[in-house]
């Protein structure tokens, strides 16, 4: 048998501080309780933020693991995608390619990144099932590397995006800084869709699959394909698009970026929209929290 | 001091099926009336129920009782993972859980890799994530493995890996689940030796065993649990004299005793 010797240094290895010192979990706790326990567990999530941020790298890598050009695929299936579709518009519906091709590079690649973090979201919890079942780490952490992996996805992408702007000589005004804040949201009411759809889906297991469908119809209804002023002189499509909220997420930040005039109008829109998932979501937290662990 | 209180501690477990997840099925049965009271009846296990305790430093708890009793809900109740529907917990001190074997490991991430994200985990600095990966590799022998994805391993090294990290950082209370007792022999000796050297400062061991000799060698108190219920909490040797049945209890009296006379036991 092995002779094992045992340092006693090894053992009085203590870390710095104790996050996890002292806890106390009570049953039956009202709101008010329940809320503390949101805002703490989104404390601790963000004390970990390094964390959190290695998660989500090493999500990308095992995607990639051992493939030449590795994230870069996710560069090039994009800038596949839009060159098909710029070449089959220009042929097909004689549509003027400088002003259309960039227009569209930035929507599909933005819009493939607020839909992958709804889609993403659904699996915020299931995905990270042996970590939720191991140990006691913020729940919110989970929907915060999703934002993250997606953000490094974005990174990607955006490489196509430059050089479609490059390309076609889009001039780029100060007003594009104007695109920050409306990002922000994005991020915001991406960390907030984690944790709404991560509940639902892990609760109800046919959600993605509703969650799926509605984002195909959110796709068509939502200047992506088509530019706004296409519609103009249409009633009801036009209401269609005013009402709907990711218009005018889309909008606040693709306006400043192609220098198009944003209409406060969608700025209200866009903060009553993140307003009632932050409530939806948080309520839901709240109320779900403690549960989340049982249902995976 | 480190402490652990539980008062009047419950815990349901529900069981869901195929039907009970579809948000379809939910909505329909919400929409019927009929329906609706099969929905409340949804299928709970009562995994837990109305259990109290008190644990401070030096205790070493054994918990035993038969497969379903609710010890594993029991310690993950005790980790923080499970919430109770009824009762209070009171933790005081640095909590480690080793509840199964690859708790909280990606096993597509190779050991190293895994090392690093628990070192982030517990926000230890860059030099005390370095020196935790050394110590982790050579307590738990696996310097050819370590950059080879998890899933890559087998059964008996992802548990040294599993257990040589969660006692590699000082914790005060360590929660231990029995699959310790997969490793091979010289593997639980050296375990043996660590968790023994945790006890001697006086700190909290929980663990649940299926093993009569391993309760009796690491423990100093147990709680014998059926159908989520205490029903025996006390010394060892009495809590398993009543748990265990009258015969096998004099095999592993007698076996025991050997060990005791090569002074393996902890207490």
């Amino acid at each position: 048998m092995k002779q094992s010797v045992q340092t006693p240094s090894a053992l009085a290895f203590r870390p710095p501080h104790a996050p996890e010192a002292r806890f106390e979990i009570h049953a039956g706790l009202g709101w008010r309780d329940q809320f503390r326990l949101v805002a703490e567990d989104l404390r601790a999530a963000a004390s970990l933020w390094h964390l959190a941020w290695t998660l989500s790298i090493l999500d990308i890598k095992l995607r990639y693991r051992g493939s030449l050009l590795g994230p870069f695929w996710l560069t090039l299936s994009t800038a596949v995608m839009i060159g098909s579709i710029g070449f089959i518009y220009s042929y097909l519906f004689h549509t003027d390619m400088t002003t259309y091709l960039p227009f569209l590079t930035f929507s599909l690649t933005f819009w493939t990144f607020l839909s992958t973090m709804m889609t993403d979201g659904c699996n915020v919890f299931i995905q990270a099932e042996s970590t939720i079942k191991g140990m006691k780490l913020p729940l919110s952490l989970y929907a915060a590397r999703a934002v993250l992996r997606n953000l490094i996805i974005l990174a990607h992408n955006i490489v196509v995006v430059i050089a479609v702007f490059l390309v076609f000589r889009v001039s780029i005004t100060e007003w594009a800084v104007l695109a920050i804040p409306g990002f922000i949201i994005w991020l915001v009411d991406g960390f907030l869709m984690g944790l709404l759809f991560g509940i639902f889906c892990t609760r109800f297991r046919d959600v993605p699959q509703i969650i799926m469908s509605i984002l195909q119809i959110l796709f068509f209804v939502t200047p992506i394909m088509w530019q706004p002023d296409q519609i103009k002189g249409r009633p009801v499509l036009s209401l269609i698009m005013t009402l709907n909220p990711f218009e005018a997420l889309m909008h606040i930040v693709r306006a400043p970026i192609l220098g198009v005039p944003i209409g406060l109008l969608s700025w209200a829109d866009a903060l009553v929209f993140s307003g009632v998932l932050a409530v939806g979501s948080l309520l839901l937290f709240a109320r779900m929290r403690g549960r989340i662990a049982f249902w995976i | 001091m480190p402490s652990v209180i539980a008062r009047g501690l419950s815990i349901d477990f529900p069981l869901y099926h195929a039907e009970s997840r579809s948000l379809k099925k939910a909505m329909l049965s919400a929409a019927s009336s009929r329906l609706s009271r099969d929905r409340k009846q949804r299928v709970v296990v009562q995994a837990v129920r109305d259990v109290s305790f008190a644990l401070n430093a030096g205790d070493r708890l054994g918990l035993v009782g038969e497969n379903g009793a609710g010890k594993t809900t029991l310690l993950r109740t005790l980790a923080g993972i499970y919430e109770p529907i009824a009762g209070t917990l009171s933790i005081r001190g640095r909590l480690t859980a080793l509840l199964d074997m690859n708790q909280g490991m990606n096993t597509d991430l190779t050991g190293r890799e895994n090392i690093r994200l628990f070192a982030l985990y517990k926000k230890l600095s860059k030099p005390d994530s370095l020196r935790l990966e050394e110590e982790v590799v050579q307590f738990s022998e696996l310097e050819q493995f370590i950059d080879l994805p998890l899933r890559t391993y087998s059964s008996g090294m992802a548990l040294r890996l599993g257990f040589a990290l969660a006692t590699a950082i000082r914790s005060e209370i360590l929660i231990m689940d029995e699959w310790l007792l997969a490793g091979d022999a010289a593997f639980v000796e050296k375990a043996r030796n660590r968790i023994e050297s945790v006890a001697r400062r006086a700190d909290i061991l929980i663990m649940s065993s299926h093993s009569a000799s391993t309760i009796r060698q690491w423990s100093n108190r147990a709680i014998w649990l059926n159908r989520g219920r205490i029903v025996a909490d006390g010394a060892p040797d009495e809590v398993l004299r009543a748990y265990l049945p009258a015969g096998e209890w004099e095999q592993i009296n007698i076996a025991d005793t050997e060990c005791v006379g090569r002074g393996l036991t902890a207490s």
